[in-house]
């Protein structure tokens, strides 16, 4: 987490005992904030006769072994992950690719139509899924293609998450027109200069927009719940439900709780090795509506 | 190549692109630029026509009937708004409940995201620890995070009501099956997920100039009149802009409710989509759901206008 420091004031007894105030705040809420997840660790590791001792926060023994039983014995949630990979990959590399490539069009090319189809694309945003859910559920049913993976594929590929388009366009309109120039005079066409001029101009933005593309393809549960019936096809939000909303779930709060870590630890592995694209992400996505 | 280049800028130095494609020298280049741009957006074209113009229609027609998708959509009219508006009890407290929840959680997270905000603008110590730790669980996914608070409002399980118990002896309610908690306990759950509004709000906070506190200091103004004549007010675009973000999303809060309360107890959590799955998805009244999709339509249109058209009162954009 970085940001621009606070300009540094000289520090004066009272500034000493504000600081220190803030600082007492901020770890009290900090703790707060964390406890959730440390207590979603220490449940995913305790026996079973543990969870009626919610508060005894040290799981004692540590069962390590809830995790097996829950990726690859009592429940599927190695498939899970799995399959969460497959779907997510796939519809991240296709909102990158589409967005990027839609964006392009938009952002450098003079075409007929093109504002008021802008216009129209940044209009999509404000219309909520559910206006378009029931009859794209009957379009996939139509083309055979409920219980599979390419309702949650397809769309990516076909530029529907408007806003990536839209941050993308903003960020290729501060690419200088005259490289594309002298890319063209060298003989590029409009494709050989996106992809070899304009994308590897782009990594940061082409990242911030991979990660929020896998944030939301990762979480996503309406779609998979509209599209998916057969449990070996479940997505792990999917599986995750699944687990909860069988009968049986009081006597596995451990192997929910594991389930659970499961689901969160790629994108907390993702957060930590991309750090610096979130907070970029952040701000891209927040400051400039 | 280097000759067509030559030639080219030499007898129209404005336009080398011709000289650059001999292939195309048929077409002017403003058409051959136009033919690009619309080979880029056409993904986007058909996408937009198969999965959302398309979709979108198909729910104005759908609207107007009623579909159980065995039998062929039969034409009713206005039929389903009528019943919607005058004859479902269930719709009204949908409503209601969204509108409670919107009124809630909006202002809500971004008061308590523009607090911590203001606590973690600091160069103290160990602030990025403070910050991370804020942030963290802002990204814990919607699903993981609602199985999460499921466990620990459980009253017998759960972490929250054995802890109260123990340590301070209190008799904490059942949250999420007792109809006048469940709603702030899923509120809550957005609130513990506040992180990504703080950082929003943290770099909007760090554009603010310096200089407009030190003028202030040396007029003597306190912390509170600091807070409310400057930071607040430059504050104000990014305000406005997640007072929209916020009400949008608030209207459609589908996953986190499903999975806590499914509506219950008593409707008390019946939020707009967890009615319009239900009726939709569940009983298969696809025109009627269709109809409630339109109205939802209407009412996040509506507010978005609202607020846009009073933004110039109170947003500040002196700014940039």
């Amino acid at each position: 987490m970085t940001g621009r420091e606070a300009g540094a004031a000289p520090w004066t007894s009272e500034r000493w005992w504000t600081e220190r105030g803030r600082w007492i705040v901020l770890f009290g809420l900090s703790a707060l904030w964390l406890a959730p997840i440390a207590l979603l660790g220490s449940t995913s590791l305790k026996t079973p006769q543990q969870l009626y001792d919610p508060t005894k926060i040290l799981p004692d023994p540590v069962q390590w072994s809830n995790y097996r039983v829950v990726l690859f014995e009592a429940f599927p949630f190695a498939r899970y992950v799995m399959n969460s990979l497959f779907v997510s990959v796939l519809s991240v590399i296709g909102d990158v690719l589409s967005s990027a490539f839609i964006a392009y069009g938009f952002a450098q090319l003079r075409f007929p139509g093109r504002r008021v189809l802008f216009l129209l694309m940044i209009a999509t945003m404000m219309f909520p899924f559910a206006v378009r859910m029931i009859p794209l559920f009957l379009i996939f049913k139509e083309l055979g293609w409920i219980n599979t993976y390419w309702p949650l594929i397809v769309p990516s590929f076909l530029g529907t998450h408007a806003f990536f388009i839209f941050l993308l366009h903003q960020f290729f309109l501060g690419i200088p027109k005259s490289l594309l120039e002298s890319a063209r005079i060298d003989g590029a066409n409009e494709i050989q200069i996106w992809w070899r001029v304009v994308l590897p101009l782009s990594k940061p933005a082409l990242a911030v927009v991979a990660i929020l593309a896998f944030e939301q393809s990762w979480s996503d549960f309406l779609s998979p719940l509209l599209y998916l019936n057969d449990r070996s096809l479940y997505t792990l939000p999917l599986g995750l439900y699944s687990l909860i909303s069988g009968d049986d779930v009081a006597a596995n709060w451990h192997l929910v709780m594991a389930a659970t870590v499961t689901m969160i630890l790629p994108v907390v592995v993702i957060f930590a090795l991309a750090q610096r694209f979130f907070v970029r992400g952040v701000t891209m996505t927040g400051l400039k509506g | 190549m280097d000759r067509s280049v030559v030639d080219g800028s030499a007898a129209r130095p404005t336009t080398p692109r011709d000289a650059a494609v001999p292939r195309a020298r048929g077409l002017s280049n403003t058409t051959r630029e136009a033919l690009w741009g619309y080979l880029f957006v056409m993904p986007w074209i058909v996408g937009f026509v198969l999965f959302s113009a398309g979709p979108i229609l198909a729910t104005v027609y759908l609207a107007m009937t009623e579909y159980n998708v065995v039998e062929a959509p039969r034409w009713v009219g206005l039929r389903n708004f009528d019943d919607l508006f005058f004859h479902d009890p269930q719709y009204l407290k949908a409503l209601m409940v969204t509108v409670e929840y919107s009124a809630v959680r909006v202002p809500l997270v971004i008061v308590v995201g523009i607090a911590f905000a203001m606590l973690i603008n600091t160069n103290m110590r160990g602030v990025n620890l403070f910050r991370l730790a804020l942030y963290l669980p802002s990204i814990v996914p919607l699903v993981a995070a609602s199985v999460l608070w499921l466990w620990l409002l459980n009253p017998q399980f759960g972490f929250v009501n054995p802890w109260l118990r123990d340590g301070f002896g209190v008799v904490a309610p059942n949250w999420l099956r007792d109809e006048r908690t469940a709603l702030y306990a899923i509120v809550a759950l957005s609130v513990w997920q506040v992180g990504h509004t703080m950082m929003i709000f943290l770099a909007s906070l760090q554009e603010i100039p310096k200089d407009l506190y030190e003028a202030a200091e040396i007029d003597g103004a306190s912390l509170w009149q600091k807070t409310w004549r400057i930071t607040i007010p430059m504050i104000t675009p990014t305000i406005y802009f997640n007072l929209i973000m916020g009400i949008i999303s608030s209207f459609q809060a589908f996953a986190a409710v499903f999975i806590l309360t499914r509506g219950g107890p008593a409707n008390s959590t019946l939020v707009y989509i967890m009615y319009l799955y239900r009726r939709g998805v569940e009983f298969l009244e696809m025109g009627y759901a269709s109809a409630m999709a339109l109205i939802l339509v209407g009412i996040i249109l509506s507010l978005t206008v609202l607020i846009m058209k009073t933004s110039d009162r109170w947003v500040n954009y002196d700014r940039a």
